[in-house]
């Protein structure tokens, strides 16, 4: 379970994210849903240890990981992120950006589970591949792929879906719910999309200058 | 209306590019009111705070403005001299006016130098003038050592090139410039010239395995030696008497006087008139100027020149009545030095 | 009735950008080959007057030989030392503020602009200190030069290894964080991705100490460039000395080439001078240490000199004197700087594009630009000369422009380059989009392209104002006569020992570097703020 305690995210004199209290209970695949520029992204990049907030605290499972003085690395929350546009790094192959995050793994076993996100994705005939040679939309499989790779308790998705067109983000969305629900993590899903959010089916929280004005089913 | 903002600001920006660059154009740098002001360009080797006095006061004397290019030490000399034969088919300068003759003899070869006899050089000995005019000098500069006095005490001072040689001192103790540049590529042509290529290689090629300082300069000896980093160098009177007069713990010997030494390198200043001069007239005010007695008198008094070609007291820094230099006609070292310069390469420079 | 092809074009809209273009193209690489032709009329007559010499200096003798291999492993080593440290440096300021982080840039380029052989006075003075206290310690030899080679390129070698911070899209570095430590994210993601561009930082740093004699030869360490002075002065021609240059600048253009595989690879878009904010980094205690000594010596360095300037400097009445004296100098200096900028930046701009070419005709683009970076100074300065005396140039020599134009030829290169990275960056589909949206060219260039570029060309103008200020070779052979920059000025007070004139010279010079610096970014930052609230739509 992950909870925010009024947290807050100051850029200069704007605040990105005001006194944000929220609970995402363990499997929940909530929806956060609210217009360009009100602070979802950094939202997410809180809970996932990219930023340091100004005040308050993030706590997963009990543990504190985020707070003004204390903060646990990104690496060490055990949550996989997809990025706006993919963000897969350019210098690998497609195999490569997924074996990344499972360096701990045996390496039998990391080809094992590579190869499993690969078929589950639909990206197999891609391994060999560098980011410039394939697709936005198998970029995002990959993204997924890549996120989903070391098993993380939590799934963060930042508008993974942006710029696609409707029938190719209906299959990927698809593809997202099912993995996320057969991998049994909880998953924070950002968008502006209102069909978007209604197609996650969990909670769904408004977000607006930074602060939640609404949240329901 | 924002538009019509940003391309007046862009008219602006490009306004003022297209000024900077007229200026450039249009000032031509040497020919600005060339109309009603006389000028005269003057190339020198000669240190900046020495000839700019020199400038300023003609200046004054004569009316005539004086451009000057100088060269620096830094550049190894291949500034000036280089730039006058680059020059040659379109002469930019008037005068040549360098620290030393060799420089000047290969302008000479290469046809820069046009000849003018000036009248004020009439008091000027000729071996000091070339045969064809092409060149006068005056006010000479020796090769010494300079001595740290903390580091050695007058009894251990050298006395003779060979001393370099010397197993008493150290050879990270003694330091040279390196003698392919500038004065101390003069000096050693000198010595190829006299002692024979033969004992002249001997002689740098043990000093280089006795593993002597060689560095990038006379003032960087001077230095060095004022800071008692070596126990004593070979540079110019110059340069000696900079770090005497600033008060530090140094003292200047002239090398190999004795009866059965052979001298040392006394090298005057030369001043040229260069073939096609763009101001002719100004030039030879100029050279006559500068040849003057008086101007040889204020150039020791300044510190540039310590050795007076003509009977005119010579600087109180060091003593150098009755000094002993290197039998040798200036063409005869000229004639060395581009063999002596090939050869100290290959033993300095590896 | 048909109109001919270029003049449909010109009407048909696009035609008079592809013409300035093509000239500002031609222009740039005219000026590059401009000394190499005057250099190549000066050999082929030596050739026809049979001069015997000609052959010698492409003759290897194991003498040369070695030299050579020395100035490669000086250089390398100096290039290696300063872009580790740099990475060091760098990685320790992902986070800084951008204040601050402007701060130390520009204090960076204020001290690259100063005389290599200024730093290394004041480090051979620190030496002799030392050595006072610790007996024993060398203060001369390779492992010196070294030293102080770095120490006087240090300034230079963290600028750029910043730039190629600044090239790596910090999400991707975000991506990698989620799932590795920090540490392997920069072993893995970050230094990866900003290898081109650290390469190209490498071959700068490394093409600079190849070519300088000033630096080893002050600490008496013989390199391959001292050697082609030697030979320079006692055959006073420029046809041999350009010949002994030769296998310096064949290895230059290897050392060049081989980045230039990594420059074309890039793949990122990012903001050079980017918000980057976000949670530090986590290093592991040995890391960190590392950092902390990488930043100890860009502080002893600035120490050091610093240090020993002030010290030379006899009270404040001597700076004051030795200032006003340089006045002219102060100002020549100042207008040859802007003049280079003004030359260079757009011509280089137009040459980025023909860098970008694939094939024969981008090979060549880059041979021509990267070889002026391996011809000696003065030589640049004589082939400049030569090419001046044509009655066709004629108006260029002698003038006040002639100084900025060896500047030209020896840096254009670099400021190319730099924009050719930068143009790497861009997403070309911005172009399409300004094509297509705004009313008229004049909007394309000063609202699209221009704020596009900013970053590339704020990072050009500096990289050419300090490298210009700091030129001596060039500058010297072709200044007109009753002209003089501040840094022939800082050379001739040094050869008189006038230490105290020196330091209030080098003194000045950084402050007037900071100045102008800091004036250039602020003038940018409003004209972009005054851009962007003209648009009235960004700025969110």
């Amino acid at each position: 379970m992950i909870e925010l305690e009024s947290v807050s995210k100051i850029f200069g004199s704007h605040p990105a994210v005001n006194r944000v209290s929220l609970t995402i209970p363990d499997r929940a695949q909530l929806a956060l849903l609210g217009p360009s520029g009100s602070g979802k992204t950094t939202l997410l990049r809180l809970i996932a240890g990219l930023e340091t907030p100004d005040s308050g605290k993030i706590t997963m499972d009990g543990r504190i990981v985020s707070s003004p003085d204390c903060m646990v690395p990104p690496s060490e929350r055990s949550i996989g992120f997809v990025f706006q546009n993919g963000a897969l790094w350019p210098h690998m192959t497609v195999a490569d950006n997924i074996r990344f995050g499972l360096s701990d793994l045996p390496s039998g076993e990391m080809e094992q589970r590579t190869r499993l996100l690969m078929e589950r994705t639909g990206i197999l005939r891609l391994a060999a591949r560098y980011p410039d040679e394939i697709s936005g939309g198998e970029a995002r499989r990959v993204a997924l792929a890549r996120a989903l790779a070391p098993r993380p308790k939590t799934l963060l998705c930042d508008e993974p879906l942006t710029n696609l067109d409707r029938t190719l983000r209906k299959d990927l969305l698809r593809l997202i719910i099912d993995s996320v629900r057969e991998s049994g993590a909880c998953m924070v899903y950002v968008t502006h999309d209102e069909g978007e959010a209604d197609e996650i089916g969990g909670p769904l929280i408004r977000f607006e200058n930074g602060t939640v004005t609404g949240s329901g089913i | 209306m924002m538009t019509d903002r940003n391309t007046t600001i862009a008219i602006g920006i490009v306004l003022v590019l297209v000024l900077v660059l007229a200026t450039a154009f249009v000032i031509p740098g040497q020919h600005g009111g060339e109309e009603k002001e006389r000028i005269v360009v003057v190339y020198t080797s000669v240190d900046q705070v020495y000839s700019e006095p020199v400038f300023r006061a003609f200046e004054n004397e004569s009316g005539i403005r004086v451009l000057p290019a100088y060269d620096v030490e830094a550049t190894k000399t291949t500034g000036l001299v280089n730039r006058l034969i680059a020059e040659k088919t379109r002469p930019q300068a008037d005068v040549f006016w360098s620290g030393e003759f060799s420089q000047t003899i290969v302008l000479k070869n290469e046809n820069v130098l046009a000849p003018y006899r000036s009248l004020s050089a009439s008091d000027i000995p000729a071996r000091f003038r070339d045969a064809e005019d092409t060149w006068t000098g005056f006010g000479g500069r020796a090769r010494i050592f300079i001595v740290n006095t903390d580091l050695l005490s007058p009894d251990r001072y050298p006395d003779s090139v060979y001393d370099l040689l010397d197993e008493q001192y150290p050879g990270p103790s003694i330091g040279i410039a390196y003698p392919i540049f500038g004065t101390t590529a003069t000096h050693a042509a000198a010595l190829y010239s006299y002692l024979g290529k033969e004992r002249a290689h001997d002689l740098f090629a043990a000093a280089s395995k006795r593993n002597i300082r060689v560095v990038d300069g006379n003032s960087v000896v001077r230095d060095l030696v004022a800071d008692g980093q070596m126990a004593f160098g070979l540079t110019d009177t110059d340069d000696a008497c900079g770090a005497v007069e600033s008060g530090k713990n140094v003292t200047i010997i002239i090398p190999d006087q004795k009866e059965d030494q052979m001298g040392t390198l006394v090298i005057p200043n030369t001043v040229a008139l260069i073939r096609g001069a763009p101001h002719p007239a100004e030039a030879k005010i100029f050279m006559d100027y500068l040849l003057d007695r008086k101007r040889e008198s204020a150039l020791v008094d300044s510190g540039w020149i310590q050795i007076p070609v003509r009977d005119i007291p010579p600087s109180p820094c060091v003593n150098v009545t009755g000094i002993k230099t290197i039998p040798l006609p200036y063409e005869d070292t000229f004639n060395a030095l581009q063999p002596a310069q090939k050869d100290l390469t290959e033993i300095f420079i590896r | 009735m048909d109109m001919p092809e270029v003049f449909r074009s010109i009407h048909t809209g696009h035609a008079p950008e592809t013409i300035l273009r093509l000239v500002a193209t031609g222009l740039f690489f005219f000026l590059l080959l401009l000394p190499l032709a005057g250099l190549s009329c000066d050999l082929i007559q030596a050739i026809l007057n049979g001069s015997s010499d000609i052959m010698v200096p492409l003759l290897l003798t194991p003498r040369r030989l070695g030299l050579l291999g020395a100035s490669i492993g000086l250089a390398s080593a100096v290039a290696g030392a300063g872009i580790i440290i740099g990475i060091l440096f760098m990685s320790a300021l992902t986070t800084t503020r951008r204040n601050l982080l402007y701060g130390i840039l520009l204090l960076l380029l204020a001290l690259a602009g100063i005389p290599p052989y200024i730093h290394a006075l004041t480090w051979s003075e620190a030496f002799h200190s030392a050595a006072a206290v610790f007996p024993g310690v060398p203060s001369t030899g390779w492992l010196i030069s070294f030293w102080v080679e770095l120490m006087a390129l240090l300034p230079l070698s963290l600028f750029l290894s910043w730039i190629a911070f600044a090239s790596v899209d910090t999400r991707l570095t975000d991506a990698g964080r989620i799932v590795r430590s920090d540490l392997q994210v920069l072993f893995s993601i970050t230094l990866p991705l900003a290898a081109p561009a650290l390469g190209a930082a490498f071959g700068f740093v490394f093409l600079i100490c190849c070519t300088d004699y000033s630096v080893p030869s002050l600490f008496g360490a013989d390199v391959y460039a001292l050697d082609i002075f030697a030979q320079f002065s006692a055959s006073n021609s420029p046809s041999q000395a350009f010949l002994y240059a030769l296998p310096l600048l064949l290895v230059t253009l290897i050392v060049m080439i081989a980045c230039r595989r990594g420059i074309r690879t890039l793949a990122q878009t990012p903001d050079w001078l980017p918000v980057r904010h976000g949670t530090p980094p986590y290093y592991p205690g040995w890391f960190l240490a590392l950092q902390r000594g990488a930043a100890a010596m860009v502080i002893v360095q600035i120490g050091v000199l610093f240090t020993g300037l002030i010290l030379a400097i006899q009270g404040p009445e001597a700076l004051i004197t030795s200032i006003l004296m340089a006045q002219n100098e102060l100002m020549f200096s100042l207008f040859t700087a802007l003049l280079v900028i003004v030359i260079s930046v757009p011509l280089a701009y137009a040459a980025a594009g023909e860098l970008s070419r694939p094939g024969i005709r981008g090979a060549a683009a880059w041979t021509i630009t990267l070889i002026p970076l391996a011809v000696p100074a003065p030589l640049i300065g004589i082939g400049m000369i030569t090419a001046g005396n044509l009655p066709v140039l004629s108006a260029v020599y002698p003038g006040l422009i002639m100084p900025a134009l060896v500047s030209v030829v020896r840096f254009a290169p670099f400021a190319a380059i730099v924009l050719f990275i930068q143009k790497r960056f861009i997403d070309p589909a911005l172009f399409d989009a300004a094509a297509v949206f705004t009313r008229n060219r004049a909007d394309t260039l000063t609202r699209i392209s221009l704020p596009l570029y900013a970053p590339g060309l704020v990072v050009s103008a500096g990289i050419l104002a300090a490298l210009t200020l700091a030129e001596l070779g060039a500058t010297l052979i072709v200044s007109p006569p009753g002209h003089a920059t501040i840094t022939m000025r800082i050379y001739n007070y040094l050869h008189y020992g006038s230490s105290s004139d020196v330091a209030g010279l080098c003194m000045m010079v950084t402050v007037l570097t900071l100045a102008v610096s800091t004036g250039t970014i602020l003038a940018i930052w409003a004209l972009s703020r005054h851009f962007t609230t003209g648009t009235g739509k960004s700025g969110t």
